[in-house]
């Protein structure tokens, strides 16, 4: 009985097909990255904060001594010396700007009594690392503090392929609360 | 007696085309070495940010100076050249995404309008904040009594005391001084096309593209695809020959030892 040569052959050419659409697939991923996202806008954010009704933004200009620990945190100067913020009864709602890789990322951040209560990111301009929009990364901030040296009082996993974004949103995170302690203290 | 040359043997032919294609593929091998080294340090050695200032390679790209657009204000002066801005000549880090539509001074604090927000500045050129407008706005002006004011289709609005928000504001009978480009001093201009690090033509852009060969346009990709070829053919020629000798070698030895 003869062989099945051609249904084989056939085989072999449909198995490297797919295999050059899975390539080929793989390799468009990254185009298919997210460049710049809206989630959530931040106005609708501070609304939700305060179920509805937010109090009139506050200022913190970002000087002196304020300044030089604001440098320190992040590594370098906030992008404005001038933050808006929101706040009423013991809680404080931020709005803040962190570059990821070259863009920066805008989340939204409520503190209440010294303990983050949300973190969410607002709008994505990277091209990468977006994951750090997902709860499953953001619930690990959840109820963190910051101690004497600005840290988080807990490990934040990362997430591979997204270390510039998790940095940028856990030094969010500390600015936050350190902002929160400044002007909930003075 | 004749003196026909020996004709090459096979092993004298690859060795001849070796010798003259090394020689002509030596200057492109220099130049893929050297172009390819540069690039695989582009951050050490700073090419993103580095500008080329040659007028031949920036009309050879079609790049044209950025025209400036400038306003005056109390005695200073806020330009836009390109994507940069400048406080006198102070660079602005952040580049400009839209055109400065105008520019006005308040007690050391410079406001620069655009049609979708207003930025604040320090006269060291350090962004305070940004507010939005209401509105596309199309001029940014003062009245006599200091009053900061922005126009749009759907009215004026004017700026709270902490400079945060924009409220209403009732057409002002008053003269309002609307902020109007006017033409940059001649010395200042230089000095800033001088320190112009705008958009230009960076200096990464001129590596890869003589690396690749664009520079010269489609001669040049096809030259360095040439160039390629030649290096293939070095490679396999040069293997070739290194077997050759190799095998004559064993063989040599083979002779001796019988």
């Amino acid at each position: 009985m003869p062989l099945p040569r051609y249904p084989s052959v056939n085989n072999g050419i449909a198995m490297k097909l797919q295999r050059t659409r899975l390539f080929l697939l793989l390799l468009a991923l990254p185009l298919a990255a997210h460049a710049y996202e809206v989630y959530m806008e931040p106005d609708n954010f501070i609304a939700t904060a305060f179920d509805g009704a937010p109090p009139r933004p506050s200022t913190l200009w970002i000087k002196g001594d304020l300044k030089s620990a604001v440098t320190n945190l992040l590594g370098h100067p906030y992008e404005k010396l001038r933050v808006r913020y929101w706040r009423k009864d013991e809680q404080t709602a931020w709005i803040l700007n962190e570059i990821g890789k070259e863009k920066p990322i805008t989340t939204g951040i409520i503190i209440r009594q010294g303990q983050l209560k949300t973190i969410k990111v607002l709008i994505f301009r990277e091209s990468r690392g977006w994951e750090v929009q997902y709860d499953f990364f953001t619930d690990q901030f959840l109820g963190a503090r910051v101690d004497d040296k600005r840290q988080l009082d807990r490990h934040i996993d990362g997430i591979s392929g997204a270390t510039l974004s998790v940095n940028a949103l856990t030094k969010q995170a500390r600015l936050a609360l350190h902002l929160d302690h400044h002007v909930t203290q003075n | 007696m004749s003196h026909r040359t020996k004709p090459h043997s096979r092993w004298q032919s690859v060795f001849l085309w070796h010798r003259n294609i090394g020689l002509g593929a030596a200057f492109f091998v220099i130049l893929l070495a050297v172009t390819g080294v540069m690039l695989n340090h582009t951050d050490q050695l700073d090419l993103q940010d580095r500008r080329v200032n040659n007028e031949w390679l920036l009309h050879w790209y079609g790049i044209t100076p950025p025209k400036p657009t400038s306003y005056a204000t109390s005695g200073q002066r806020i330009t836009q050249l390109g994507s940069q801005r400048y406080i006198n000549s102070n660079p602005i880090s952040e580049k400009a995404t839209s055109l400065l539509i105008g520019a006005l001074e308040l007690e050391d604090i410079y406001l620069l309008a655009y049609q979708n927000e207003v930025e604040l500045y320090t006269p060291q050129a350090e962004l305070i904040d940004r507010v939005r407008t209401p509105s596309v706005i199309d001029a940014i002006g003062r009245t006599p009594q200091g009053l900061i004011l922005i126009r749009s289709e759907q009215g004026w609005w004017k700026f709270n005391d902490d400079m945060t928000e924009w409220m209403p504001a009732a057409l002002d009978k008053n003269p309002v001084s609307w902020s109007m480009p006017s033409a940059l001093p001649l010395e200042l201009e230089l000095q800033l096309r001088q320190n112009n690090r705008g958009d230009g033509l960076p200096l990464e852009r001129v590596i890869l593209d003589l690396h690749s060969g664009r520079l010269f346009g489609q001669f040049g990709v096809l030259l360095m695809d040439g160039a390629a070829l030649m290096m293939l053919f070095l490679g396999v020629s040069g293997l070739w020959i290194w077997l050759d000798r190799l095998r004559k070698r064993r063989a040599h030895r083979r002779v001796h030892q019988h």
